[in-house]
């Protein structure tokens, strides 16, 4: 199936339901479940229904364990992604499959949730096949030093169906190597009330939500490393659609959001290339208000960073459709760039 | 924290020679020596392991590290102060606490004054023992005080002198009640003579000259010199000074140390340390050195790790009295079978606690034991205590 074929059934089946082409495992294999779950008769189904049911020990059984987290009111926070944003998005928190329950906080408050979480009996390390291996010193200060997390949290649960479940606390909403760094305190005090099953948690107003989740998704659609993992998919795009469409996050709020934070540049790509793919005057909105944000330098160039950035050679819809785009990423970058990508590999 | 040695640590790591990054400039960037992401995990890494430290989560973000200086100021609280750490602060009273000399002309509140006074306040909230030593008549100073405007109350004084004595005289009279060295000092009058004369007298106490408008730069270097003192106890510390004073009189009326405790129904308490007391341990540590045998100063990190080891045990003295409940007075580390550190704070001395302490851990660790003595100037005064208590000395 040629691209341009692929993107008209994509709008067809966002706009009216319809398809003339089975596109059911690109949309499995790019992440894409809220557009799966519209298809009328997708052979995944009951496959759907299955991940769907394991995601909800998983998100049960993370909740359960993070509740001295959320009952605590020392620490700020924000619960993101995950369960919170596919109940957002779909009214079912069970839909969007995720691999961990995401906590934003300020940076100073890592060491009183390190000592909260260590109390409760997470560690900070992997599971491997003889359980939760501890990550080493260097693994922890790598990843807090590098990246806008912590090294992550793992807890042993005793329910065979979902025996670990994983904690990732973030202390930014842009992306750690950067050297740049969001004020947390603003992004934080957009913190409401919110609730995913029986728990009352903390979540983030709309429009913030919006905004840290296209960081998010723009962090994976350009970091070389996670290029090179092959985070590049629809799934991203389609997320950053159905929020605008169906969340519907103030424009101008969403504007004096970037403004403060200095972001706009960053969710003008996402928006702009989101409005490409699926063709909707109704965010034409948003893109109006963003304009102003808007930076030709990094429109059409991956690499989060100016020193790294690199022209895409190859349009939208080619790498979204691209066979290997990992390979393809790799051939491009410089042998320290290589090298970088190989010690990310290594410890993160 | 030895910076040398710091410098050592990053030169190995960096492999370039020490000499080199003695010689650079403390706010270049350290990627003009070859820092990069990787050395500069590889050096966190090393310092953490050669000085046991772990550093904190909050602290691990590049920027802290970048220069010379950064990393210095971002290590520094993993390391015990090794400058004195000033506790008083005293205090001039005409044309300091207020402009004008009371009893000689109208006395000025000004927004400077005051602005000033709720500086001396937040000290004051934080520890620091404020002392006045003025030569003006004490009625013309309480007079002053009786101001409705004024923010700073009598109360918030440890010692109050208002007398013709010179000041360096008054200021060792200070030393004295409060029975804390020199160094522990900061001076702070208007007069040029009357802070040379301090300081030709006593030079180890700091003096700063005031002068109003008071210039920015004066509030901050008051505070960074009280930077170390941190409220960590709940206890007022004028409080606790004012209720010694009381003791100290009570004591002059019996012959006996026995007599004298059993007079103040001294209760103490000795028992295991537990998380929640490192801050305290860890202010006590760095904060006594008469009675530290070791001349031995913790961080908070360091107490933690140390109670997480099954081989060390951190024991916590507290007393209290009739008088009032003093807190944490002392503590000590045992490693198996030999005390690391033991240490008591000056104001419990001459009432025999140090053996409350020292029998908790023989009944821990049985009667041989070791204790670690490093003398100095100022612990000198108790270099026989291991010997004289039936512990060898190392």
């Amino acid at each position: 199936m040629k691209n341009q074929e692929i993107i008209a059934n994509i709008r067809t089946l966002v706009q009216n339901g319809t398809v003339t082409a089975d596109i059911s495992a690109l949309l499995l294999r790019h992440g894409c479940f809220g557009l799966l779950s519209k298809l009328p008769d997708s052979p995944y189904k009951q496959q759907i229904a299955l991940s769907r049911g394991l995601n909800g020990i998983a998100v049960r059984e993370r909740y359960k364990a993070c509740a001295p987290l959320f009952a605590q009111s020392e620490i700020p926070y924000a619960v993101i992604k995950g369960a919170v944003l596919s109940q957002r998005l779909y009214k079912d928190p069970f839909l969007r499959s995720s691999g961990d329950i995401d906590i934003l906080i300020h940076r100073r408050d890592t060491d009183r949730l390190k000592e909260l979480l260590l109390a409760n009996g997470f560690v900070q390390g992997r599971v491997t096949k003889h359980g939760i291996e501890p990550f080493s010193r260097r693994e922890i200060v790598f990843q807090a030093t590098m990246s806008h997390q912590t090294a992550p949290y793992v807890k042993k649960t005793g329910n065979k169906l979902c025996p670990y479940i994983n904690l990732d606390v973030n202390t930014d909403i842009l992306w750690g190597e950067s050297g740049v760094h969001t004020d947390m305190d603003a992004v934080l005090s957009c913190a409401i009330p919110g609730q995913v099953l029986d728990t009352s948690i903390q979540v983030l107003r709309p429009e913030m939500e919006f905004l840290a989740l296209c960081l998010h998704h723009y962090k994976d659609l350009n970091s070389l490393f996670l290029l090179s993992q092959g985070r590049y998919r629809l799934g991203l795009f389609c997320e950053l659609y159905e929020y605008l469409c169906m969340v519907r996050p103030d424009a101008q709020r969403l504007q004096e959001l970037c403004r403060a934070l200095g972001v706009g540049q960053y969710l003008y790509v996402c928006v702009f290339q989101v409005r490409e793919i699926f063709a909707d005057e109704k965010l034409d909105e948003y893109l109006s208000v963003l304009s102003p944000f808007r930076n030709e330098e990094i429109l059409e160039t991956f690499g989060l960073a100016d020193s790294e950035r690199h022209v895409w050679e190859i349009p939208l819809f080619e790498r979204l459709f691209h066979p290997d785009l990992p390979a393809y990423v790799q051939s491009k970058l410089s042998p320290a760039e290589r090298e970088k990508v190989a010690i990310n590999r290594e410890l993160m | 924290m030895n910076q040398d040695q710091i410098l050592a640590c990053l030169a190995e790591t960096l492999k370039k020679d020490p000499e080199e990054l003695q010689k650079l400039d403390p706010d270049a960037s350290l990627s003009t020596v070859g820092m990069t992401s990787l050395s500069f995990i590889s050096f966190i890494v090393k310092v953490e392991s050669e000085y046991n430290i772990e550093v904190l989560d909050s602290d691990l973000i590049f920027e802290n590290f970048e220069t010379v200086n950064k990393l210095f100021q971002t290590l520094s609280k993993y390391f015990p102060s090794e400058t004195p750490i000033k506790k008083v602060l005293v205090l001039d009273a005409d044309n300091v606490l207020w402009k004008g000399i009371s009893g000689e002309e109208p006395l000025l509140l000004d927004d400077n004054v005051l602005m000033f006074q709720n500086t001396l306040l937040e000290l004051y909230n934080r520890g620091v023992l404020l002392c006045l030593c003025s030569k003006n008549r004490p009625e013309l100073i309480e007079q002053a005080f009786a101001l409705p405007e004024m923010q700073l109350k009598k109360e918030h004084f440890a010692v109050f002198l208002a007398n013709r004595t010179d000041k360096a005289t008054n200021l060792r009279a200070i030393e004295e009640e409060l029975n804390l060295s020199s160094d522990s000092y900061v001076f702070v009058d208007d007069s040029d003579y009357e802070l040379g004369y301090v300081q030709l007298n006593i030079p180890k106490v700091e003096c700063i000259k005031m002068e109003y408008p008071t210039p920015n730069s004066f509030f901050e270097r008051l505070s960074s010199l009280f930077a170390s003192v941190q409220a960590t106890t709940d206890l007022n510390r004028t409080q606790l000074y004012r209720e010694q004073k009381e003791r100290e009189k009570e004591k002059k009326a019996f012959t006996s140390i026995q007599a004298y405790n059993a007079s103040l129904k001294t209760v103490p308490i000795c028992r295991k340390a537990c998380t929640k007391d490192c801050a305290r341990l860890a202010e006590l540590s760095v904060r006594t050195h008469q009675f530290n045998l070791s001349a031995v100063g913790y961080t908070e990190e360091m107490l933690k790790k140390l109670l997480e080891d099954p081989d060390h045990v951190v024991f916590s003295l507290s007393v209290s009295d009739k008088y009032g409940d003093m807190g944490i007075v002392g503590m000590a580390v045992l490693y198996r079978k030999t005390i690391e550190a033991f240490m008591l704070s000056c104001r419990v001395f001459d009432r025999d606690l140090e053996l409350v302490l020292l029998d908790e851990i023989k009944a821990c660790a049985g009667e041989v034991l070791y204790g670690v003595y490093r003398e100095n100037d100022k612990n000198r005064q108790f270099a026989n205590f291991y010997s004289n208590n039936g512990v060898f000395t190392v």
